[in-house]
């Protein structure tokens, strides 16, 4: 019984594995996205097959993409091509994964805003990926909370402070029960995201995570800007001013919170729009430019490239997918208006494809003002992740503590940024 | 003597504290599920409001949770089954022969209980991937691959070691002198007086094939054949469900393991027991 | 568990009369000496694929700059004198310590006392026994959600509101720094407090009535009798407890990453979560490698001293 049982098994999984296999021809291509958005990348790639003949077998997963990833590098057997966050171009060219890019072969390469190439380069300024898709950060508000308490669009941090505030204590949402926040924040140190999250707050306070100087990097938190942006996040964290939970969040647990009236202000990217649209609703909330910190207007751009993998045998084929990745039409797919879904392409990284023309929504014209004139890509360290992870750990600290002295906090993680940039052979001595 | 009134009352709310303290939670995760009223997070709902199936009925079929149920209860189930075989051979080997080299394996086992999984994760995906020669097909993306590193499990191993080492070795010589090989003692002697011990050890086995979440990510690609727990991680951070259909989905996850436990408890207590009486 | 006995390490071996018997009917015995292989047969084989072989092959990367695709590089012993030198791994281990230590000790000593208020065959205690049964058979990552609902930090969350019944202040729970890690203690001791309980009915149930009764006529106090009867019957239900809830809560992992990731300010990182982070957000996978190998070696060594200790307390 056991030994048939057995038996079926294993001829049930060889006779799977056997019909999995692909063939040679076909293109594999990875993104990082959850299940939701992939119905975007389907219909760009059975387009592009439409094209081309070329055959596409996409894979996606938003849960362990990395470690898929380094699964993969190991057993010899990556993807052709990878899409995936900018930030990520410093690990992966450490672990080996990917191979250079001659812009020149791919067409349509000039119609990439300069901009976007800035985050396509690694630490030796040689280009490693192909921007297909650009973002800032902007704040979602509650409209109808705010203009129920009669207070104006928050320009300032002042500003942003006192909504919050009033958000908190004023009963917004008029049920007489004081079960309202001001404001959603991940301060998490899973993925790094305290780090993400305050770097708009330490640019708009004129700060900076580091200095770029002779031979390398100089780590640059010990100063007063970058105090003051903390000190400003610690004060909505000791008021109680942030949704509860706050300092354990990362964005999947932020979002929630906000869409479910918890609290009436989100700092995020233009992905979210859609849910948002959905609940609390699109008449409910508005799309607002990041206040004005000390030091102006600031917002984390990033973006999202496309990557060739090492040892692809199929390079012809990798550069003529990111080359229609970034045509006007395939740009125009993966932006995905009208599906509802989370769109592959946020801001256009074409010239030629006007957002405002294709999206007919001005919020999304916010992002991409946040953008073209408030955006700071990270520093061009050899690679940023152990960095934002560093950060992420000091900044949750400071946050998860109102007593906490900040100047000597930053001063500690400039001492462990130093020695990761010294470990990365970056650092200016 | 009957226990005097406020005794008994005493015990009564003694009985009651600790039903709310190790129960309540649950029954908040029930009530929420069946309810139609949004919560917020941080919240639960001790009483219905506006009571419906929605959640469950979005759960399983919108999100495809009886897909991935399915997916779990096969490997679950095969993997029960055979990791028990599978240890309860093992098992008379380590309990009643005495050979060279026991105590080592013993020690090798009991050592894979004590390092992280994720640690193994890269070589156990190299390992599942690696073609078979000849045929030339792999166990990667197949409900084997989820289903065979479960089949070897150090804690099943050293139970069933324990509760056969109790098995008085009269009863084995007899047979032996009645002229049974050592598999009739196995099969005909010793595994029927060790019952009880195998319905405790499907139960452990079981509740820790159906939690097994890292596993399935590393040996699975095809998101057809991915398990509840997975499902569970992915739901967690799905930006498009409610919390109350996730509530609903983690009870949906959790119903195999209680009915399992349910079905077997009789046994298990028994095993348990018969544990305890021998030392 | 049921075990009551050492785990099989070697030191008591079956039957020294077989052994002689065999010794004389044999010279080599082929025959008889491979059938104990053959029962292990398939486990070993199972084992020898997806166990021995990958741990083997994840701890040589100790010794290596794992590079992933290209050639890693050898580099001796330098991830181990990384490891003794890194204070994050330092406070994570004192956490761990702390998690695994208090966490067990209390689970055992509640779960003592709830065995002793629900041991009996009558019908209702049956019941209330298999339904507070129900945290120990609910996996970890499913505690991890319900704990983080529980104890929100929210004045509406649900611990929050039943404090305010008694006049105290909303906490923080997880959000608090100072709190956070005892939250998870606490989550510890409510799953495994059932589970050790279950262990010690039964081993109530083993221990002789006599003894009891003898005490009784001495005239001896409950407490007296607690400490001289019930507690020397129950030792290796404790044994066992102990040595599972060690080996489990030394790599405990979804149920701290889940719900805090480590902090508010690291307060809650862990042996594992530090091996996470490092091994697979960072990529840094011959650390992890060698500060896994450090914790195999350490539970191991933990398990042969209680192994020897129990040796010599039922001595």
């Amino acid at each position: 019984m056991l030994k048939r049982m057995t038996t079926h098994l294993l001829a049930g999984a060889m006779l799977l594995a056997a019909t999995g296999a692909a063939s040679a021809e076909t293109l594999k291509v990875w993104s990082r996205q959850t299940d939701e958005s992939a119905l975007i990348l389907k219909t760009l790639t059975d387009a592009f097959t439409a094209k081309t003949g070329i055959q596409v077998e996409s894979y996606n997963t938003g849960t362990d993409f990395e470690q898929r990833l380094a699964r993969a590098a190991a057993a010899r057997d990556l993807p052709d091509v990878v899409i995936n966050d900018d930030a990520a171009l410093g690990q992966m060219l450490k672990m080996g994964i990917i191979e250079e890019v001659d812009p020149t072969k791919i067409e349509g390469n000039d119609q990439i805003v300069p901009a976007a190439w800035n985050s396509a380069k690694g630490a030796n300024g040689k280009v490693y990926s192909v921007p297909i898709s650009a973002q800032a950060f902007a704040l979602f508000v509650r409209k109808d909370w705010r203009e129920k308490l009669g207070l104006p669009q928050p320009k300032t941090w002042d500003d942003l402070h006192k909504l919050a505030e009033a958000f908190t204590k004023n009963d917004p949402d008029g049920n007489g029960k004081a079960d309202t926040f001001g404001m959603s924040v991940p301060a998490s140190t899973v993925r790094g995201y305290a780090s993400w999250y305050m770097s708009n707050f330490i640019w708009a306070a004129g700060g900076n995570f580091v200095k770029q100087e002779k031979g390398g990097f100089k780590p640059d938190l010990e100063s007063k800007p970058v105090a003051d942006a903390l000190g400003f996040m610690r004060s909505l964290f000791c008021e109680g001013l942030v949704q509860p939970g706050a300092i354990n969040a990362t964005t999947g647990d932020a979002l929630p919170t906000f869409r479910s009236g918890q609290t009436g202000i989100f700092l995020s990217g233009p992905y979210h729009i859609a849910v948002l649209d959905e609940q609390p609703g699109k008449d409910k909330i508005e799309v607002l430019p990041p206040p004005a910190g000390p030091g102006g207007v600031a917002a984390l751009a990033e973006g999202t490239s496309a990557y060739i993998m090492t040892g692809t045998k199929a390079r012809t084929a990798a550069e003529k997918f990111i080359a229609y990745l970034i045509s006007p039409e395939g740009q125009e797919i993966g932006m995905g208006e009208g599906t509802g879904h989370t769109p592959l392409v946020r801001l256009p990284i074409n010239k030629t494809v006007d957002v405002d023309a294709v999206r007919k929504d001005p919020r999304w014209g916010t992002f991409k003002e946040v953008f073209d004139k408030s955006g700071h890509y990270v520093p061009p360290v050899p690679n940023w992740t152990p960095i934002r992870m560093l950060t992420a750990e000091g900044f949750n600290k400071i946050l998860a503590s109102c007593n906490s002295d900040i100047p000597a906090e930053l001063k500690s993680i400039d001492q462990e940024m130093a020695a990761e940039l010294r470990k990365q052979k970056a650092l200016a001595e | 003597m009957k226990p005097s009134l406020a005794v008994r009352a005493a015990r009564i709310l003694l009985y009651l504290v600790i039903l709310a303290i190790f129960v309540g939670p649950f029954w908040g995760i029930i009530v929420t599920a069946l309810s139609g009223l949004v919560i917020k997070p941080g919240q639960l709902l001790l009483l219905p409001v506006q009571p419906t199936l929605a959640n469950f009925k979005t759960a399983l079929i919108d999100m495809q949770v009886w897909r991935y149920l399915l997916n779990s209860l096969v490997v679950a189930i095969v993997g029960t089954a055979l990791q028990v075989a599978v240890s309860a051979l093992a098992a008379y080997a380590l309990a009643r022969r005495r050979f060279r080299g026991a105590a080592i394996v013993s020690l090798l086992v009991l050592s894979t209980m004590m390092l992280p999984e994720e640690v193994i994760s890269i070589p156990l995906y190299l390992v599942v991937q690696a073609r078979f020669p000849v045929i030339d097909a792999s166990i990667y993306n197949t409900y084997a691959a989820m289903i065979l590193p479960v089949v070897g499990w150090a804690f099943s191993i050293f139970m069933l070691t324990e509760f056969m080492r109790a098995v008085p070795k009269e009863l084995e010589e007899a047979a032996r002198i009645d002229g049974a090989n050592e598999w009739q003692i196995f099969a005909n002697v010793v595994l029927p007086l060790v019952r009880p011990a195998l319905g405790t050890v499907v139960i452990f086995g079981f509740i820790m094939i159906w939690d097994q979440y890292l596993l399935p990510l590393v040996v699975v690609s095809d998101k057809q054949l991915f398990t509840i727990p997975v499902m569970l991680g992915m739901l967690r951070v799905d930006e498009t469900i409610t919390p109350n259909v996730f509530v609903a989905a983690t009870l949906l996850a959790m119903a195999p393991t209680i009915i399992c436990y349910l079905l077997l408890q009789k046994q298990f207590n028994r095993g348990i027991m018969a544990g305890a009486v021998k030392g | 568990m049921s075990t009551t006995r050492d785990l099989p390490l070697g030191d008591d071996m079956p039957q020294q009369s077989t052994r002689a018997k065999r010794g004389k009917a044999r010279r080599i015995d082929w025959k008889g000496a491979s059938i104990p292989w053959l029962f292990l047969a398939p486990a070993l084989v199972i084992f020898t694929w997806f166990k021995f072989y990958p741990m083997v092959s994840g701890l040589t990367m100790a010794f290596y700059d794992v590079q992933f695709y290209g050639e890693s590089e050898w580099v001796g012993l330098d991830n181990f004198a990384r490891a003794f030198t890194d204070p994050d791994l330092r406070s994570a281990v004192a956490h761990t310590l702390t998690y695994v230590l208090v966490s067990t000790l209390t689970a055992s000593v509640l779960g003592f006392f709830l065995a002793l208020a629900l041991e009996g065959q009558a019908r209702h205690l049956r019941i209330i026994r298999t339904a507070i049964f129900l945290p120990a058979i609910t996996s970890a990552a499913i505690i991890a959600e319900i704990w983080r609902i529980l104890f929100n930090s929210a004045p509406y969350g649900v611990v929050n509101s039943v404090l305010d019944q008694f006049g105290i202040a909303p906490q923080g729970f997880l959000t608090d720094p100072g709190q956070a890690l005892w939250v998870l203690v606490l989550m510890q001791v409510w799953k495994s407090t059932p589970y050790d309980m279950v262990i010690f009915v039964a081993g109530l149930v083993g221990i002789n009535r006599e003894l009891y009764d003898a005490a009784n006529v001495d005239g001896a106090s409950w407490l007296r009798m607690l400490w001289h009867v019930t507690l020397p019957g129950i030792i290796p239900s404790i044994s066992v407890v102990i040595m599972l809830s060690f080996i489990r809560g030394f790599r405990v992992f979804a149920e701290v990453y889940a719900t805090t990731g480590g902090g508010p300010a690291g307060s809650t990182e862990t042996i594992m979560t530090h091996i996470y982070k490092a091994g697979f957000q960072n990529l840094e996978y011959g650390y992890a490698s060698a500060v896994s190998l450090l914790l195999l070696v350490a539970t191991i060594v933990l398990t042969l001293i209680q192994t020897l200790v129990k040796a010599r307390l039922s001595r």
